[in-house]
């Protein structure tokens, strides 16, 4: 599995926030995609209900993977295609090696895809000698320069153009250039070269069709297209859940996943793909792949709680609308994923406690639901996974840990609420006690440890001289005697 | 492998046996799938038009088959090649594109123009040619069985004679449609192929490649810059209804 970082969310979400150059990418380009994504969705004509419409598609077929899957499956093997059902990371990427050696594979061709990124295969091939080149402009970048992508759709916008213009000059020989166009000539040019060349193309799914039996990938740049056309062997590998029922429901996904992804009405290149190549065909792998991978999602299936979080189709409109994604950047969540769906679907693949900062770190500001094409109620899964966290349940892997310190803080709350006179009694101590801590304004600022973590960011309001029963019996009074 | 997708699949059914998702069972999806609504328009060419703007596409009207192909001479003229010193173009072997006589109107410019190989199956021999045609092309020139006008979207399915890579490796794509082929928007692109797949089950084809404008990318600061990997240019050339 490729690295976990989520443990050192604290430090890298400072790193980012100290950042000049991330700050102005990512406000930038939060402020240009978000709006217009919005603006997108008001144009369906099916009205406002169009996400709720694409989140039931979404929901129906989650909740029928036990027939979807196969049903995809034989649509791809009468094609004469392979499909391999990888039940964790470690089986997807040695089934996608035994392949490569099989067909004595040197060099490959990658389409951006993030579940590869999740299950390591880079990592994988390269160390069996396989060169690995990702053919997504912003991953190429991001390769060449020995970096991890910090967006799900715009993976290099943490790097400036005088950036990337240096890097092309060191590793592509050209004359240094700060020219967008200029630059992409140069990576089209070093990349058709891979192309043309490479022994195996792999490529993610985006939302495959159970009723016909493809896979589809969607691309701008048609870098996808290439890495599945050119090479004689084709390997896909989608996560279990990215499929839907019917060819229909992509009339509506596909609509609003190009909104989301990138405020356009539709993307630039939509390829269905249902097998190798057939005889009568000039062009196409000879072999063709499907590496449906679970990998911890069919725990997610069997968790009603959770369940809805597998309908996401990666979009990352719910980053482009985050204030904390906004602020700290993609690298903090320390996994593939980033932003308010990272906060969930890491803490659900890695383990609660490993990615606690994750979901504790999101502000439940509710904007993300919003921005959703498939209205994830992603706030509800944000509090769901506290709570559970907190509960510290000891299910093998939604464990939390939960906090010792306010788990005691709660049973003492427990205990005083249930004895009146003892309640009082703290209350009395409380009202005595808070005065000899500093305020402004009538705000505590700062308690003392161990709860001193609760006013880093924000003064606490003092506790009332008078309780409000009090006060309402004498309000009560005088409004009587007034009368 | 059996014995993998049923290990798979029984945890993937245990998994759902579990009670149903939170909330949201309220709306059921037979209710509200046919409410995908399709958008009308009475002009559906001035809408293409719009949106073949909107995507960097030189779109062109052809009254007849003959004005087509003068417009392809046209744009194979004034193309600047780019991976080969030679300019080549690379056709598709259908029958719209047979009716264009391409090859008459291109015969004084001496530029080569290769086509698709026909006959299946397709052997070594003639996969090894295109391939060498097809990289040195600088023009990929194909049909399509659909254009949706609300998104400027070709439709293209592999058939013999009709490789993908036609539409994908040249530097520049030219297609060709009919006007008759031009439907309103997605909804009723999906609706069409419904239809064609209750006529034969296999009406996608193993490759079916929708289209809507050139190569782009904007991962450099968002710059959008045309050209990443496949065509930097898209010319789409109506052919008007004989009727119109
Ligand atoms: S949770 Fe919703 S908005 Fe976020 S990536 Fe998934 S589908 Fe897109």
């Amino acid at each position: 599995m490729s690295a976990i970082r989520t443990e050192a969310y604290c430090q890298a979400a400072r790193e980012g926030m100290a950042d000049p150059v991330l700050q102005k990418a990512l406000s930038g380009f939060q402020h240009r995609v978000a709006p217009a994504t919005a603006q997108r969705y008001r144009r369906h004509p099916e009205g406002p209900q169009v996400r709720q419409m694409a989140h039931a598609i979404r929901m129906h077929a989650v909740e029928h993977l036990d027939t979807l899957l196969p049903r995809l499956a034989d649509g791809i093997l009468a094609r004469g295609g392979q499909v391999y059902f990888a039940a964790d990371a470690q089986a997807a990427v040695a089934y996608g090696l035994a392949v490569a050696r099989r067909r004595g594979v040197r060099q490959v061709v990658k389409g951006k895809s993030m579940v590869t990124e999740e299950i390591g295969l880079n990592e994988a091939f390269q160390d069996a000698g396989i060169a690995v080149v990702e053919t997504d402009l912003g991953e190429y970048i991001l390769q060449l320069a020995g970096e991890t992508p910090s967006h799900i759709i715009a993976p290099a916008i943490h790097k400036t153009r005088k950036e990337v213009g240096r890097l092309f000059a060191e590793k592509l020989g050209i004359p240094y250039s700060e020219d967008p166009p200029t630059l992409t000539q140069a990576a089209r040019a070093a990349l058709r070269t891979q192309f043309l060349s490479a022994d195996m193309g792999v490529s993610g799914c985006n939302l495959a069709c159970a009723e016909t039996g493809h896979i589809t990938t969607v691309s701008n740049e048609g870098n996808i297209r290439m890495s599945t056309t050119l090479p004689k062997v084709h390997i896909a590998f989608m996560g279990m859940e990215r499929v839907v029922a019917r060819l229909a429901d992509h009339a509506l996904l596909f609509r609003l996943l190009s909104n989301a992804a990138a405020a356009q009405k539709m993307a630039g290149y939509i390829s269905y793909i249902g097998g190798p190549r057939a005889d009568f065909q000039a062009d196409g792998p000879e072999e063709f792949h499907l590496v449906i991978v679970d990998n911890g999602r069919s725990r997610i299936l069997a968790d009603p709680e959770f369940r809805e979080i597998l309908c996401c189709i990666r979009c990352a409109a719910c980053l482009n609308v985050c204030p904390v994604y906004g602020k700290i950047g993609g690298h903090a969540y320390g996994y593939a994923y980033s932003g308010p769906v990272g906060a969930v679907v890491t803490a659900l693949l890695v383990g609660l406690d490993r990615a606690k900062h994750l979901f504790f770190g999101e502000t439940l500001c509710g904007a993300c639901k919003e921005a959703c094409p498939v209205e994830i109620d992603l706030p509800r899964l944000l509090l769901a996974l506290r709570h559970r966290w907190a509960e510290g349940r000891a299910d093998d892997l939604f464990r939390g840990g939960g906090d010792r310190l306010e788990a005691l803080v709660m049973r003492l709350w427990g205990e005083l609420a249930r004895r009146p006179n003892l309640y009082q009694g703290a209350r009395h101590l409380a009202v005595a006690g808070q005065q000899m801590l500093p305020a402004e304004e009538g705000r505590i600022t700062r308690l003392p440890p161990p709860l001193h973590g609760w006013t880093q960011a924000r003064d606490l309001p003092r506790l009332a001289r008078r309780r409000f029963v009090q006060r309402w019996a004498a309000e009560q009074a005088r409004g009587e005697g007034g009368r | 492998m059996t014995a993998n997708r049923e290990a798979f699949m029984a945890r993937v059914r245990t998994a759902l046996s579990a009670p149903t998702s939170h909330g949201r069972g309220a709306i059921a999806y037979a209710e509200l799938a046919p409410l995908a609504v399709a958008k009308r328009s009475d002009a559906p060419l001035e809408l293409l038009a719009e949106n073949a703007a909107a995507l960097n596409i030189q779109l062109q009207l052809a009254a007849d088959p003959a004005a087509a192909a003068a417009l392809i001479r046209r744009i194979a003229v004034e193309t600047e090649a780019e991976w080969a010193q030679q300019k080549a173009l690379v056709r598709w072997d259908d029958a719209l594109l047979n009716e264009l006589d391409l090859e008459t109107a291109l015969a004084d410019t001496g530029l080569p123009l290769y086509r698709a190989p026909l006959a299946a199956p397709v052997d070594t021999v003639a996969r090894d040619r295109f391939h060498r045609q097809l990289r040195s092309a600088v023009i990929g020139i194909t049909s399509a069985d659909y254009c949706v006008a609300d998104t400027a979207t070709l439709v293209l399915r592999n058939r013999p004679g009709q490789p993908g890579a036609v539409s994908l490796v040249p530097s520049v794509h030219v297609a060709v449609v009919r006007e008759s082929q031009v439907l309103v928007d997605f909804v009723s692109l999906y609706a069409e192929l419904a239809q064609e797949r209750r006529r034969d089950r296999e009406a996608l084809t193993g490759r079916m490649t929708f289209i809507s404008g050139p190569s782009k990318t904007g991962d450099i600061e968002l710059v959008i810059v045309h050209g990443a990997h496949g065509p930097r240019a898209l010319h789409l050339i109506v052919l008007r209804d004989p009727s119109a």
